[in-house]
């Protein structure tokens, strides 16, 4: 290594405290490199007195609060703890099944005793649609059931629960839990 | 120098992704000192580097979900503050000068011996006075280098350089403080 190469090493390493072995053993030798490194250390001992901006613990605190205060919730629609989110996609897709079977269940009853009814009065025709309809919407209500259930149970985000609660309140949030029986529910 | 516990930071840095804002001041209340002394050795006002410094950590919230790890979470922190520093001094060019008089009222008051307290408020406006010698990016480098001891290869992360750009820089910067000791008569 020559002098040149000794001394651009010396600008690179200012500041640090070991040399390496062939620099070091370089400037024992160069009186030339031995002046250039004790200039460098003189200056590097002078300015590592100084100790910079310091910050008090006051106002490091006030610049943590001042952070705080400006940084927004990730998600505002979350509602903590996670087991309230999972307990309400629980309710709601209970809910969509309850009242869909029972819609289906009278739908089917009420086709049966009017087709009785019809059957009885000899009025048939025509009124054959109005009960294919209903067979058809029982039937829509329980293919959306099985989809509601399926996005359930795949945990996928547009699910049941996600949808029937976008609206939903903290309060009335509050009140289903306060309400329901977990329980029951499982 | 502040060498963080990246064992620790990362598990804050997890926590404050899912969105934990406690996990997320500890952070800030554990940088707070580093960030705002390199903001600081940048624009040498202190009001402004610690309203930058907090600039640093709302964005660092923002972005969190970008931060991947490839690099240390502190040379992240220092990227976004170079960043945000370089951006300002550029907006603010023709006031970044920084006044003499200014420099001796910005480091913090340490009560204690006069003389003692004297010789440091002369060295701290000289270090300022020396800073302003130097490019924006190049007082990043310097003050990551000498005063936080960090390799050449965070520092590149941290100022978004490549390695020999930041060692040219840090050797321009002491063949600067070469110079400038040397018209201070320091030499004897
Ligand atoms: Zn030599």
């Amino acid at each position: 290594m020559n002098c040149e190469q000794v001394q651009q090493q010396l600008e690179l390493l200012f500041g640090s405290s070991d040399l390496p072995k062939d620099i070091l053993a370089h400037v024992e030798e160069c009186s030339a490199c031995r002046a250039f490194n004790d200039e460098l250390a003189e200056l590097g001992g002078r300015f590592q007195n100084d100790t910079g901006l310091e910050l008090s613990e006051i106002e490091i605190e006030r610049a943590v609060a001042n952070v705080a205060a400006r940084i927004e919730p990730r998600d505002e629609r979350r509602l903590s703890p996670r087991w309230l989110t999972g307990l309400s996609r629980v309710a709601a897709a209970l809910f969509i099944v309850t009242i869909s079977y029972g819609a289906y269940t009278i739908g089917q009853q009420q086709a049966s005793d009017d087709w009785t009814s019809a059957v009885s009065t000899g009025q048939q025709t025509g009124d054959n649609l109005v009960y294919i309809e209903t067979d058809e919407e029982a039937q829509m209500d329980n293919e959306l059931v099985t989809v509601l259930i399926q996005d359930f149970s795949s945990g996928r985000s547009f699910d049941a629960g996600e949808t029937l609660l976008g609206d939903i309140t903290v309060e009335e949030m509050e009140y289903l839990v306060e309400n329901m029986n977990v329980g029951e529910l499982l | 120098m502040t060498r963080f516990n990246e064992d620790e930071l990362q598990r804050l840095v997890k926590k404050a992704t899912g969105g934990d804002r406690e996990a997320f001041s500890a952070i800030v209340r554990q940088m707070m000192q580093p960030i705002t002394a390199l903001t600081y050795r940048m624009t040498g006002d202190r009001d402004t580097a610690l309203d930058l410094a907090q600039e640093t950590f709302v964005t660092a919230w923002q972005n969190l979900a970008g931060f991947r790890g490839e690099a240390s979470f502190a040379s992240w922190m220092y990227r976004i503050a170079t960043n945000k520093t370089l951006n300002h001094i550029k907006a603010a060019q023709r006031h970044s000068a920084i006044e003499q008089s200014e420099i001796s009222e910005q480091t913090s008051a340490i009560s204690g011996n006069p003389e003692r307290e004297f010789a440091r408020k002369e060295l701290a406006t000289d270090v300022a006075a020396f800073m302003t010698t130097l490019p924006p990016a190049q007082r990043a480098i310097f003050e990551l280098r000498f005063y936080r001891e960090m390799t050449f290869e965070e520092i590149a992360t941290a100022v978004d350089r490549a390695v020999g750009t930041v060692k040219t820089g840090y050797r321009e910067a002491v063949k600067k403080l070469r110079v400038f000791a040397r018209e201070k008569e320091w030499h004897s």
